[in-house]
């Protein structure tokens, strides 16, 4: 199962809130805010330390304070807890992960499962054609599979969808970009499966060994203006035949106001799953 | 003899990667500007980070796909996830532009 917790920058304006959600954050955090000259890109960087530090702090039943944690990177830059190694607090298998658009902030997390978030904005325009892009960052299958598609938005559509099960898949590895290029890689949207993964021919040279196929994906349209694409490992079918379809991902989706008030979403309209 | 020092307003590069030329400079920060729709007040520099920008991941390949147009050269996936700031693209670009002269 993964949970979201999501919130709207635009909708946060309310400074002595703003100033609350600042205190939760490190030193260095505080230090990198500081860092950026653009008012919003400040206020970003607060809102999804917040996001990050309440989030985690709920699946500890709220026993670790917001402020306590710590982060550490693994060898590829990915973020990851840094359990402390007193007694009082055992280690926890919990995943998180985070993504931004200026509109929308999630964070993902897991028990127990790697995972991987992406939110894209619906109405997002790319500089570069489509058809480009894709020729140049994705698979021959899946530039095939945009090109069938003869209505220019639904197709730049289709592209942002593949976008982001690509970076939430690559997010989920958690070895970046160039662990796992685009292109060596393909998503597939409508298999009885559900959306499943299948490595190219490009992924046999050598270094691409790590490019697994077991993992599930999700992938929602989130208050009609943004798609949202999960993945997680799928640990849980190792003696599962062919023939058995891994059970889907259970998705609950909350929108929050880190302190103020938190909706379950998931179920209602604002969560619709395309696949 | 004492080792180099990095002191504020000073950048000492690594010694594989020489200063990146004026002029590639300024045409990735035109790229660059003209991707992230930078505001004409914005100043964009060689030490401009992409993130500082606000550039996302679909940004910054958008950025590189620009840059390889303009250069005619190629971007492989490692040395693109090396790219902080606007200097790093320029100095990768005029080592590719070298490698692919020479």
């Amino acid at each position: 199962e993964v949970h979201v917790w999501y919130l709207c920058p635009d909708e946060l304006n309310n400074q002595s809130q703003l100033n609350m959600y600042e205190e939760l954050l490190s030193p260095s955090e505080r230090e990198y805010a500081d860092s950026m000259k653009a008012t919003m890109l400040r206020k970003d960087v607060v809102l999804s330390r917040a996001l990050l530090r309440t989030t985690l702090s709920r699946y500890t039943g709220c026993k670790i304070d917001p402020r306590s944690f710590e982060f550490k990177k693994n060898k590829f830059g990915k973020p990851e807890v840094l359990w402390p190694l007193d007694d009082s607090t055992a280690e926890q298998p919990l995943h998180f992960n985070i993504s931004h658009t200026t509109s929308l902030i999630a964070c993902g997390i897991a028990i127990n499962a790697h995972i991987g978030i992406d939110v894209e904005e619906k109405k997002r325009n790319t500089t570069k054609n489509i058809l480009s892009l894709a020729r140049r960052y994705f698979t021959p299958s899946e530039v095939d599979s945009l090109a069938e598609i003869s209505d220019s938005d639904a197709q730049r559509k289709e592209f942002l969808k593949l976008w982001t099960l690509k970076e939430a898949y690559v997010k989920a590895l958690g070895m970046g970009f160039s662990g796992a290029p685009f292109s060596t890689f393909s998503i597939m949207l409508e298999t009885s499966k559900g959306i499943r993964i299948s490595k190219t021919s490009n992924a046999s040279r050598p270094g691409y060994d790590h490019l697994s196929e077991n993992w599930l994906f999700t992938l929602a349209e989130l208050n009609s203006s943004h798609y949202m694409s999960v993945c997680i490992e799928d640990s849980s079918r190792s003696q599962a035949g062919p023939e058995d379809s891994p059970a889907p991902v259970g998705l609950k989706v909350w929108k929050t106001v880190p302190f103020v008030e938190d909706t379950l979403v998931s179920g209602t309209e604002a969560v619709k799953l395309i696949a | 003899m004492s080792a180099p020092v990095a002191t504020a307003g000073s950048a000492v590069f690594p010694a594989h990667r020489l200063q990146a030329k004026q002029d590639t400079v300024d045409k990735v920060c035109g790229i660059v500007k003209k991707q992230l729709a930078v505001a004409e007040d914005t100043v964009v520099s060689g030490e401009t980070k992409f993130a500082d920008l606000g550039a996302d991941s679909l940004d910054t390949v958008e950025i590189v796909m620009g840059l390889e147009e303009a250069f005619s050269i190629t971007v492989d996936e490692s040395s693109a996830q090396e790219i902080r700031t606007v200097e790093d693209a320029a100095s990768l670009i005029d080592k590719l532009v070298t490698d692919k002269d020479s």
